[in-house]
Order: structure tokens, then sequence, then C-alpha cells
């Protein structure tokens, strides 16, 4: 059953691969700048690291670990589960009811329907980021399991953040698709830096809101050793992987409400 | 470039286009909002470490970033792509554009300056208020501020001529989304888009300053922020007016020999 | 085939303001109208048929399409379609029937054709052998031989549609729903696609519910049509019935040797009249064709005549305003 899923997920991203190749130079072009936003996005943290010293008490090497870890996690969701950033459209040209037509589940082709594989690109700096960093950090085994475990949490995390925005758009009639951006942009723009430094109400929203602080903040705390320091309880990293799948669990559930809702309204 | 009124009516043409979307205008205030609550809170936990660094003040970095914010619109270095020159070129629209008597160049400026003024008076003054009023900072007023409105003239002009200058290759490749992408986030990084260029290492800044890119952002932004004056203040317009004539000579030779090859390849 | 009861669909319709406060006010007021797209339609289809859809734009065509396909809910009646509730069993519903429509693509827009057939495979998962028997079959009858290899972009719309046909029958369904399938073609472009689908539903057996706004599909090749208005069935019989029950008027164009009669028989209408020609319309239930002209050539001689049935379209329209207020 999933073996069957996943090669219809690789037959159908495939066909989309095949397409872009149709554009070949704008396709290579495009790699290379996806490449380039690692500079753009971290240039201004190496600056005012390089400038500041630290921040917060956090060394460019483990900003760049928090970068690493939520990009990555981000860049894979983009990857696997592309169409949900594009549903707005879907629903206002119609192309749900093709989705709908095809005996096939509807998460699964909306997930294929705009693959960019562009976005491995992403997936591939944000791993170099990540390496790098761990490396300059000299993290041990038990460092490299927190990182590992935040990247796969952040995974659950952000496809239940894309799946709940898409489920916005059933609501506001997809003219919402900003909206959807600020939580995955904007939340992975936010993870860029420690929790710590937000005011106390960001802080919250980040943390029992829009939990993206145990994609990278709570499990870095713990490779980090820092738990303590930062005063968090040191429970809280362990809980890591059960609140991302929660957001997933949640994620899914208002997207088949969603569904739902649009077929019983028709719009 | 013959009567002046058609390109009027272009300009007009573009307001009425972002006009007709309110709830998008909204939506993208929540964005620039959000982003600039990050910023400014990453900005503001750096300085903490080294208060009047450079002879910033913390509430002068965040102000900074909040005009940064709210003008990012208005200059349009992300504006959206669908209208561009490449895209026009792309799907054959272009073809209307060469039967009228128009310097399609002069129509992008037009354009540009039409947007600009929607977002002008939708886009800026609730991103920017939103920011003085969240950190309390009040912008400083100043003889200099004065020559604002004519940076951004300049800063309009720029960007409109870096956008046709990306766009330039779709004459003759069909396709510029590279090139486009490349631009946003060359742009972002030496634009002074997140950082003030103040803070940037010596040889970094050497570039930002000769490049036009900062023109776009870093120059108004400044001076509005009270951070331009003297020497740095008249180096920061010429720059802008210098390159404005560099790029549209520039975009001029390159309409001239591209609708040349439009005319012999068909498009 | 498919057995439709009572079916009804009730949309809310919110209410818009007007003007910058008015889209503000949008944002926190829902206001709502309540509209019946389809009321209380019900008719049976059995295996094999084929049965022209009509109606005119906002009937509830559409969305009585979108039930009986599984993409809406009902809000009220009932639909089974092969023994399935379209909506309740959607994975096995979709896998069981074809649809087109004819100004949406199914296809994949940059890849040639035949690498969208290869995905349809999968995502019906029809087996390989039965998969390369259907398409050498569809390959034959809709000529697809030259096309397989073109990208989608690339086709015109008349070997687009042949493709999008093929597309929607790859998986050999029993049931087709067809929405304009020919909507924008040149007129060999039509032929060849109407004959495709009398071949399909006279060889194969497949049951075809088609929609169209072009009604010489539905004579060429529906006999049996389904005429829908304002959520309702306004007429559901054989499309030959139609002209008898309500399309009894008819046309004569006469010309004479001489002068042309002054007066005519009870429940004739001049619709022109030159100084050697007529032009009739009259009622098939008050006088007969032979016994008018018969009556004519008595008062005159006839140097020439023509008898037109009324065209469809007139009917259609004919019962369509028949509804109206």
């Amino acid at each position: 059953m999933l073996a069957d899923a996943l090669s219809l997920w690789a037959r159908l991203a495939g066909a989309q691969i095949r397409s872009q190749m149709q554009y070949r130079a704008s396709f290579a072009i495009q790699s290379a700048v996806m490449f380039g936003v690692m500079v753009s996005d971290l240039a201004p943290v190496w600056i005012l690291s390089r400038f500041f010293g630290s921040l917060d008490g956090w060394s460019f090497a483990e900003l760049a670990l928090l970068y690493g870890m939520v990009e990555t996690s981000w860049a894979s969701v983009e990857t696997v589960l592309r169409g949900f950033e594009n549903f707005s459209v879907y629903l206002i040209q119609g192309d749900l009811d093709r989705i709908l037509l095809r005996p096939r589940s509807v998460i699964l082709q909306v997930a294929t329907r705009d693959f960019d594989a562009r976005k491995l690109s992403r997936i591939a700096q944000g791993l170099l980021v990540l390496a790098i960093a761990c490396f300059a950090l000299g993290l041990d085994a038990r460092a490299l399991g927190w990182v590992a475990l935040g990247v796969a949490g952040g995974t659950l995390c952000f496809a239940g953040i894309v799946m709940a925005g898409a489920a916005l758009q059933f609501w506001t009639l997809g003219q919402a698709q900003e909206l959807q951006n600020v939580l995955t942009y904007g939340g992975a723009a936010a993870m860029t830096y420690p929790v710590s430094i937000y005011a106390k109400w960001f802080r919250r929203v980040l943390t029992y809101g829009v939990p993206l602080a145990f994609v990278n903040y709570f499990p870095a705390l713990a490779a980090l050793d820092r738990t303590e320091a930062a005063g968090v309880p040191g429970f809280v990293p362990w809980l890591s992987p059960l609140v991302c799948a929660a957001v997933l669990a949640l994620g899914m559930a208002a997207f088949a409400r969603g569904l739902r809702r649009y077929e019983s309204t028709g719009s | 470039m013959g009567s002046v009124r058609p390109y009027l009516q272009f300009a007009r043409l573009a307001f009425q286009r972002r006009a007709a979307y309110r709830l998008a205008n909204w939506t993208g205030v929540a964005v620039n909002v959000f982003f600039l609550l990050v910023h400014a809170q990453v900005l503001l936990a750096f300085f903490r470490a080294r208060p009047g660094a450079l002879g910033w003040s913390p509430r002068e970095a965040v102000l900074y970033f909040t005009a940064s914010e709210a003008l990012l619109m208005v200059v349009g270095i992300f504006t959206d792509v669908r209208y561009n020159l490449a895209e026009r070129i792309r799907t054959g629209e272009v073809v209307t554009d060469l039967a009228r008597p128009v310097t399609l160049y002069y129509r992008d400026v037009a354009e540009r300056y039409g947007t600009a003024l929607y977002y002008l008076i939708a886009r800026f003054p609730p991103v920017y208020l939103t920011g003085v009023v969240l950190f309390g900072v009040v912008p400083p007023l100043r003889l200099e501020t004065l020559l604002f409105p004519l940076s951004v003239v300049l800063a309009v002009g720029v960007s409109a001529g870096l956008w046709y200058v990306a766009c330039a290759s779709a004459y003759f490749r069909n396709t510029a989304s590279g090139e486009l992408s490349a631009l946003v986030f060359v742009n972002t990084v030496l634009g002074g888009m997140v950082v003030p260029l103040d803070f940037y290492p010596d040889w970094l800044r050497a570039i930002a300053d000769a490049l036009p890119f900062r023109a776009t952002l870093y120059t108004p932004v400044a001076l509005l922020s009270g951070k331009l004056s003297g020497h740095a203040l008249v180096f920061g317009l010429a720059h802008q007016l210098v390159w404005l004539g560099a790029l549209s000579a520039l975009s001029l030779a390159i309409e001239s020999r591209g609708l040349r090859r439009l005319a012999t390849q068909g498009g | 085939m498919i057995e439709v009861e009572k079916l009804e669909k009730t949309f809310r319709v919110s209410r818009h303001h007007r003007g910058f406060l008015g889209s503000l006010r949008n944002l926190v007021e829902t206001g709502h109208d309540l509209v019946r797209a389809v009321d209380g339609v019900s008719f049976s289809i059995r295996a094999g048929e084929f049965v022209g859809f009509i109606g005119p734009n906002g009937a509830g065509k559409s969305t009585t399409i979108k039930m009986l396909t599984g993409v809406l809910e009902p809000s009220g009646g009932e639909i089974r379609v092969g023994g399935l509730v379209p909506r309740r069993d959607r994975l096995r519903h979709t896998a069981q029937i074809g649809v087109v429509f004819g100004q949406r693509t199914q296809l994949w827009w940059d890849l040639p054709v035949i690498e969208s057939y290869t995905l349809l495979r999968h995502v019906y998962r029809v087996p390989e052998r039965e998969f390369a028997e259907q398409l050498a079959r569809l390959e034959r009858l809709l000529e697809l031989g030259p096309l397989l290899d073109v990208p989608v972009r690339k086709l015109s719309l008349g070997q687009r549609m042949r493709c999008e046909l093929a597309a929607a029958l790859l998986h050999a369904p029993k049931l087709m729903f067809l929405d304009e399938p020919t909507i924008g073609l040149d007129v060999l472009a039509k032929e060849a696609i109407r004959e495709f689908l009398a071949t399909e539903n006279s060889e194969r057996g497949t049951t075809i519910l088609l929609t169209t706004h072009d009604l010489s599909d539905i004579e060429r090749l529906c006999p049996r049509m389904i005429l829908i208005d304002r959520g309702r069935v306004v007429y559901d019989g054989a499309v030959d019935a139609i002209r008898r029950e309500f399309g009894s008027e008819r046309r004569l164009v006469v010309d004479f040797e001489n002068a042309a009669p002054d007066a005519l028989p009870e429940g004739v209408e001049v619709e022109e009249r030159g100084p050697a020609r007529l032009v009739l319309r009259f009622r098939r239930d008050r006088i007969g064709a032979a016994a008018l002209i018969g009556w004519l050539g008595e008062k005159a001689s006839i140097a020439d005549l023509s008898l037109e049935e009324p065209p469809i379209e007139r009917i259609v329209a004919e019962l369509y305003r028949r509804g109206r207020p």
C-alpha cells in the first residue's frame, strides 16, 4: 500500500521533472540560483555575527546549525508536498475537480502536482550548511542524533503547517495564499534565530501556537547541552517528535475537513 | 519617446491593476509586518551585545528595518513577475506591444511608477506605522528628510532599470526566470535589505557601494532613518542618479538590439 | 447503470457588499443566500444507453454531473452509479468511469501524449497487457499514431480532443461522462469525434452521458435526451418524440404558377406573402401536411414547394422559454 503510493508519487514527480527539463537553460540557472539563496539567507546572519560577536550567546556556527536544520526540513517538505503551496490556484482554477475524478488519494495527487526538482538543490544546500556547522562545532554522535531528530520532526511539522495553510484556502476561497506563506517561509525565516531573542508573546506563539520551536530550537539546545542554561526543562526536547507529529495530524485533519466542506459546497 | 500621454496611461493602468486586489494588499501588509517583527527583534538582540555600535542606536536600527520592509513593495524589487517583459515575450504578447508606437523600456518604467504610487499609498503607511507603534520608534525630523521623496523616485527608476536588464535575455532565449530570481537574491544582500550596509565588512561594503543595488533600498531607507547626511548623502543621491542614467542607456541599447532580433526571428 | 432519485443541491452564496467599505464588511459579515441549483432531479439510465444531457447555462447541468462523478456531495436525494454511491465510494467509483471536460485538459501539458497515457495507466492501475490492447484499439480508431510523441501543448484542439478521449478510456470504463467534447472544433474534427463515440457506444456497449450546447451532437448521437432547466427535468425521452410532442409547428414554402390564393384553411398562419409565393406555418395536430398541400393545389397551380420540420434548436429554445415566468 505504502510502496504503491510511493511509486505513484515518484512517477508523478518524475513527469514534472521531465516537463521542466523542456526548458533546460532556465532550469540550470534557477537550480544555481536556488543554491545561491543560501548566501542571501546566511549573509545577514554572518555579517551581524561578525560585527557583534554573538547573538544572545549563539555563535555564527550555532546559528548556522539552526538555519541548516530548519532549511533542510522545510526544503524537504517543499520538495515532497510542493502542490500544497500552490493549492489556492488549484481551488480557483478547478484543478481540484480533476484530482477528485481520479481513483487515488487526494493528498498524493496534490502533493506531486507542481513538483519542483529545483527544490532538491535547496535540500542539498540545507544539508551542506548543516554538515559544515556540525563539523565546526565538533558535535558528537549524541548531539548529531538530536540534530537528526529535529530535522525529521521539522519535516513533519512543516508538512502539517503547509497542509493547514492549504486547508485555510477552502474557507478563504483561495485568497489567503500570502498568509500560508507567512506560516511557512516566514516561520522558517524566524527560526533561523534562537527563539530566546524574541519578545515573550512572540516566543509563546512559536512554542504553543505554531510550534516551530520544536523543529530546531529545542533539539539544538539539547545537542549543544544548553537546555539548562536556556532555562528550558530537560524533557522538552524529547517532546519534539510528539509535537511535530501532532502538528502533522492536525494539518491533515484540517485539510480533510476543508475537502469535505468543498465537496458539500462546491466552492 | 514621442508623447508622454500613453505612458501616463500605462502608469494609471498599473495603479488600477494593483488597486483591484484589496484583500491581497491587507494580507501583504500582514506579511510585511511579520518579517518586520522578526528582523527588528533580531537586530535588537544583536544590539544588546554592543549598544551604540558604529553610532547606531538600537532604535535607529529598528527604524531602518521598518522603513526597509515598508518600502520593499514600493521600489518593486519583489514585485510580482507576471506582467514583466520576459513573460510578455514568452507568451508572444509582446507582438501587441510592438504594434504600438511605444518604447517598451519607458512603458515598463511607467508601470513601475504606477505600481509604486499604489504601494506608497496602500502599503507603506500601514507597515511603517505598525513598526513605529510596536517598537515606539519615532522617525527623526530633519532637513535631509525632505530629500526622501526624491530618493524614492530615483530608487523606483533604478529598480525598473535592473528589472529591464534582467529580463533582456528573454529577447534572445525566450525566458529570463533564472536571471530574475538571481536579481532578487543579489538585491537582498547588496541592497541592504536586512542589514544596513554600515555593518558590512569593508570589502563587501565597497562592492555594494559600486554596484547599483543599494540605490533601490539602502539609500532611501537610510535617508528616512536619519542615517545619511553630509558626504554620504551626496554620494547616495549621486550614486542613484548615475546608475539611473547608466541603466536607462543600457536598457534602451538592449531594446533596439532585442527588437531587431525579434523582428528577424519572429518572436 | 445510473439511478438518480430526487436529487437536490443547495448552495450557500455569500452576499457581497460593493466598494471599499463593502469589502471590509465582507470580511466580518456573513450574509448568505440559499440557491437551489438542482431541485428534485430523477432519472435512470440503463447500461449501453447514449443520453444527451442538455440545458441552458446555469440550469444545474454541471452541478448534476459533479454529483454523478463524485466530486460534489448531494444535499438531498440519492445517486447510485453501477451500484455505488459516487461520493462515498469515490475511489471505486472513479475507477469505473471516464470523464472528459472539453474545456480543460487531463493530459500533462509539456509532455508527449504517450507519457500522459503511461502515467494514467499507473494512476488507474491498469495491467500492462490490457493497457497495450486498449491503447492499440484507441490508436487505430482515433488515428493517434502520429500524435503520441508530440507534447500536448503543440497539438491542435481537434487533435487534443482525440487524445483526451483516449485518455479517458484507457482504463476501459463502462460509463463515460462527456462535457462539451466538440466545443470549438471544426466540422471535420467534430465528425471524427462523433463517429468514434457512436462506435464506442454501439460496439463496446459503453454507456455515455453527453453534455453539449451543440444540439446537432445530440441529434446525431443520442436516441434519448434529458433536458434540465432551473434545477428540474423538463423533458426526458426520445429525441424524435420531442418533435412530435413539442415541435408540432411546421413550415411550408409554396411557389405558385400564378397568383397565390387569398384565403387559407383554419389553423394556418402566413409568415410571408409574395405575389406568387406563400410561407406558411401550421400545427401538425390541426391540419396534416398532405391535406394542406391538397387544399392549396385545388385553389391554384403549384410550381414548387418545400416542407420544413422545425430545427431542434428552436424546439429546445421554446422549451426553455416555457419554464420562464
